[in-house]
């Protein structure tokens, strides 16, 4: 049975067993004398009253047994005390000898538990194995972190060799068995890393390091003392460690950029990545090997822009700059860096960092950029048409210079002001409903007139197309180009006026032309009737004759005047689409000719037309067409061939009508083919006609679209073939 | 045709050409077209001659030959007239345009007309008038 107070110290502190097994004797000893002191001290106490030198003499010895069992000095009790106040003193003695021990037990138990927790942080477990007697037949000590790092619960399983063996990985358990028992032989330590299947199912690796420690005495081994780390993690941190820096390197010697360290106290290139082959031609040995290699590649034309910088590095700024450099290869390169230096306690520049890139590229594409810029920027300034961009408030937010060439106002007098500002009052609504189909439609041009004010406070007219780009981010708004049209429209307006004249004149050609058929016509056929009427009241030869030659000449000008007619009309009359009966047609063709011909026509008609199908053309017309045609064929018929004959064929077929006029009359030489639809070609002063007949049937078929075949032969006869589309 | 058979009774010519009335005449007794015929120089002047002999039917042209191109009243103007005489002149009378107009559509507004039965062209001739006995 332990003391109260013994027992309370253990409770509250529970040393680890192998320290408390070391003073295992000594705390018996304490408990004993403690015991023996709280007995003593009831004796003593009962005999106070009557306080016997018997009693004071065993006091003392109690007192000296127990003093002596806490160690303390023999000599002090060598003398027996012979009074009650000298037991008493000694008693105190006694009692600070205990104070003292308990003292140095309390600060053994801070000690443990102080390395307890440094086991834990380190992962680390401590074990002793006493090496005295059979391995497995003793209880080793295994520290509690021990236990954790092996997964098992204290008391789960036996402390000794054995068991420990087993937990260890089955391939890594050779290896601490030989590492181990050569420890033992030799009396040294070992120092391995193996795995271990720990309670709970994780394979762990583990360092153990183990010590033999003999008897000073004999020189056998007495134990083995040794610590296990857990270094699962330290080993798995230290492959990322690894791999992460494999993957660096790849990255450094991989990247584009050159990456570059200098030492700037010894001038020396401490680090040049890979990439520097590339940038610059020179491989970072060659760096290395002249640190000024760097400056001597750089255009003479740019180093002076690089070594100004050079004063902000010594301030220890970062600089940021681009320049050129010629490559091994001898092509010039565009480089970017980006430098940041480090100054040392004395604010003396020790280093630089820097890292090179190859904008080459970059600024090639931004050259090309600029140049296409300046292209479009000058396409735009050189254009006559004004262009400019509107927010959708209608308010300019570019305007290009070519509006001051043509309204007076400058680009920056005109930005931010409204569009409607120049536009007249009555036009706003215009432009109103001019973005309804602006903003249903973006990116499609609406085209759009108006006058538009300028400077001088007059108004332009104004032609041009407005886009909705509003959607396009780099243009934001109404794209609208367009141009000064005044000119055009006064153009315009005179055309107008002219026309309108024209026209006036065409009425008045026709009216005058009806006149002419008329006023010139009708004094001839009175004179012409006068004459046939005269031939038939008298028998005088010679007055016949005269007569005749009147008649003939009153005649060929009356020819004259219809063809002059026909030609007027068939210019200026727009084409009728009527249904032509073409037996019908003929038939008056051929009335009208007795008229003319003066009923000496010896030349017959044959008229071969089909069953008249649907065919549209306008009837005037064709009917111009027949007469010229036919009454060319009765006029210079053949007198030498006993059947003249003027054949006409009429055929259908979808399209339209094929007309052929064939007649067996004098013919026309060849020479005089390509002449005669010419306008008064006569083939000969025998030629009775007025020179437009032909003229006439090849500008009436023009008109209606049709088409003209002729061929002719001196003495066999002439034939047109004739083609007229169907207008239904 | 025959000589001294005359095919009509009364001719009106309304033409403001001397020449022309002049031929008519000629021309018509010398083919025994008609009796008697009626010169008049103006569309107003038939027109005051017919409504004045309106209930003489001995008075009235059994034909008129009328000129289209006439100064004052011309051949249309006077047949719209004409369309407000008495249904008994309108009955009796033929009406013959007679011009030296080529237009067709003279030809078409003319023959428009319930009352124009034929349209000729200038001079009057004898075969002419052979065509309009033969309708």
């Amino acid at each position: 049975m332990l003391h109260p107070l013994l027992q309370e110290i253990i409770d509250k502190n529970k040393p680890p067993a192998v320290e408390l097994e070391v003073d295992k004797s000594l705390l018996d000893s304490i408990n004993k004398a403690f015991l023996d002191l709280e007995r003593k001290n009831e004796e003593l106490l009962l005999r106070c009253q009557h306080p016997g030198t018997a009693a004071i003499s065993t006091l003392d010895s109690i007192l000296s047994d127990t003093f002596t069992i806490l160690g303390g000095d023999k000599e002090l009790f060598k003398a027996k005390a012979a009074t009650v106040s000298e037991v008493i003193d000694r008693a105190e003695i006694v009692k600070e000898l205990t104070s003292t021990k308990i003292k140095k037990i309390k600060q053994l138990e801070k000690e443990v538990s102080h390395s307890k927790n440094i086991q834990k942080i380190a992962r680390a477990g401590s074990w002793e194995v006493d090496l005295t007697e059979n391995i497995d037949s003793k209880q080793d000590y295994w520290s509690d972190e021990l236990f954790n790092i092996l997964g098992v619960k204290p008391g789960s399983i036996d402390l000794t060799y054995h068991s420990y063996l087993a937990l260890i990985h089955p391939e890594d358990q050779g290896l601490f068995e030989r590492e181990v028992s050569k420890a033992i032989s030799s009396r040294g330590t070992y120092d391995i890393e193996y795995r271990i299947l720990s309670g709970n199912g994780s394979e762990r690796l583990v360092r153990d390091m183990g010590s033999v420690q003999t008897d000073p005495l004999t020189g056998a081994a007495s134990k083995m003392v040794g610590i296990t780390f857990d270094i699962t993690h330290t080993r798995e941190t230290e492959n990322a460690l690894a791999s992460a820096n494999a993957e660096l390197q790849t990255l450094f010697d991989s990247m584009e950029e050159v990456f570059w360290s200098t030492d700037m106290v010894q001038n020396k290139v401490l680090q040049m990545s890979p990439a520097c082959k590339r940038v610059y031609g020179y491989g970072p040995e060659d760096m290395k090997n002249d640190p000024e290699l760097w400056l001597k590649v750089i255009l003479d034309e740019d180093k002076q822009t690089v070594l100004s910088e050079v004063p902000r590095l010594e301030s220890g700024l970062a600089i940021h700059n681009e320049y050129r450099i010629r490559h091994k290869d001898g092509q010039i390169r565009w480089l970017e860096t980006r430098i940041t230096p480090t100054l040392n306690i004395d604010g003396k520049l020790i280093r630089l960092d820097g890292i090179n890139s190859d904008i080459t590229a970059k600024k090639q594409a931004e050259n090309a950029l600029k140049k296409n810029e300046l292209k479009f920027r000058s396409l735009i300034q050189n254009s006559n048409d004004a262009i400019t961009i509107a927010n959708d408030c209608l308010q300019f937010t570019f305007v290009s210079e070519s509006m001051t060439g043509m309204t007076g106002f400058s680009p920056q007098e005109m930005l931010n002001t409204s569009i409607l500002d120049y536009i007249y009052p009555e036009n706003h609504a215009t432009v109103q409903e001019m973005l309804v189909p602006l903003s249903e439609n973006p990116g499609v041009p609406v085209y759009f007139e108006f006058p538009f004010r300028n400077k001088e406070g007059n108004w332009i007219w104004t032609e041009g197309h407005v886009t909705n780009l509003l959607h396009e981010e780099a243009v934001g708004g109404y794209v609208a180009n367009f141009r000064d049209i005044t000119e055009r429209k006064t153009h315009e307006r005179s055309l107008e006026i002219s026309n309108e004249e024209l026209k006036k004149t065409n009425n008045e050609l026709d009216r005058f032309v009806y006149s002419v058929s008329h006023d010139l016509r009708a004094p001839l056929a009175s004179v012409l009737g006068l004459l046939e009427y005269s031939q038939t009241e008298t028998e005088d030869e010679e007055m016949l004759g005269n007569f005749e030659l009147m008649k003939e000449s009153i005649e060929k000008l009356d020819i004259f005047i219809l063809d002059i007619l026909d030609y007027s009309r068939n210019a200026r009359v727009e084409v009728k689409k009527q249904k032509v009966d073409f037996r019908e047609l003929l038939k008056e063709v051929n009335s009208s000719l007795k008229f003319m011909s003066n009923g000496k026509s010896d030349v017959s008609m044959k008229v071969n037309i089909p069953e008249n199908s649907d065919f549209y053309s306008d009837k005037g017309r064709v009917s111009v067409i027949l007469n010229n045609l036919v009454s060319n064929a009765m006029r210079y018929y053949n007198p030498n061939i006993t059947d003249p004959y003027v054949q006409i064929d009429v055929s259908f077929n979808v399209e339209g009508v094929n007309i052929i006029v064939r007649d067996n009359g004098i013919g026309i030489d060849e020479k005089h083919h390509q002449k005669i639809f010419d306008m008064f070609f006569r083939v000969s002063t025998k030629s009775t006609g007025s020179g437009l007949g032909l003229y006439l049937v090849k500008e009436t078929i023009d008109k209606l679209n049709g088409t003209l075949e002729f061929k002719s032969k001196p003495g066999f006869g002439t034939e047109f073939k004739i083609f007229l589309p169907n207008l239904a | 045709m025959e000589i001294n058979n005359f095919s009509y009774h009364k001719v009106m010519v309304v033409d403001d050409a001397k020449i022309d009335r002049f031929l008519a005449e000629k021309v018509i007794s010398k083919y025994s077209f008609a009796e008697e015929v009626v010169s008049v120089e103006s569309a107003i002047s038939a027109l005051d001659y017919l409504s004045t002999n309106t209930g003489d039917e001995e008075a009235l042209p059994d034909l008129i030959f009328l000129d289209i191109n006439m100064p004052e009243m011309n051949g249309f103007e006077f047949l719209a007239e004409y369309n407000k005489l008495p249904e008994n002149i309108k009955k009796k009378c033929i009406i013959i345009m007679l011009s030296s107009s080529l237009h067709p559509e003279d030809k078409e507004l003319a023959l428009q007309s319930p009352y124009v039965c034929q349209f000729l062209n200038k001079p009057l001739t004898e075969q002419k008038l052979i065509e309009i006995t033969s309708i």
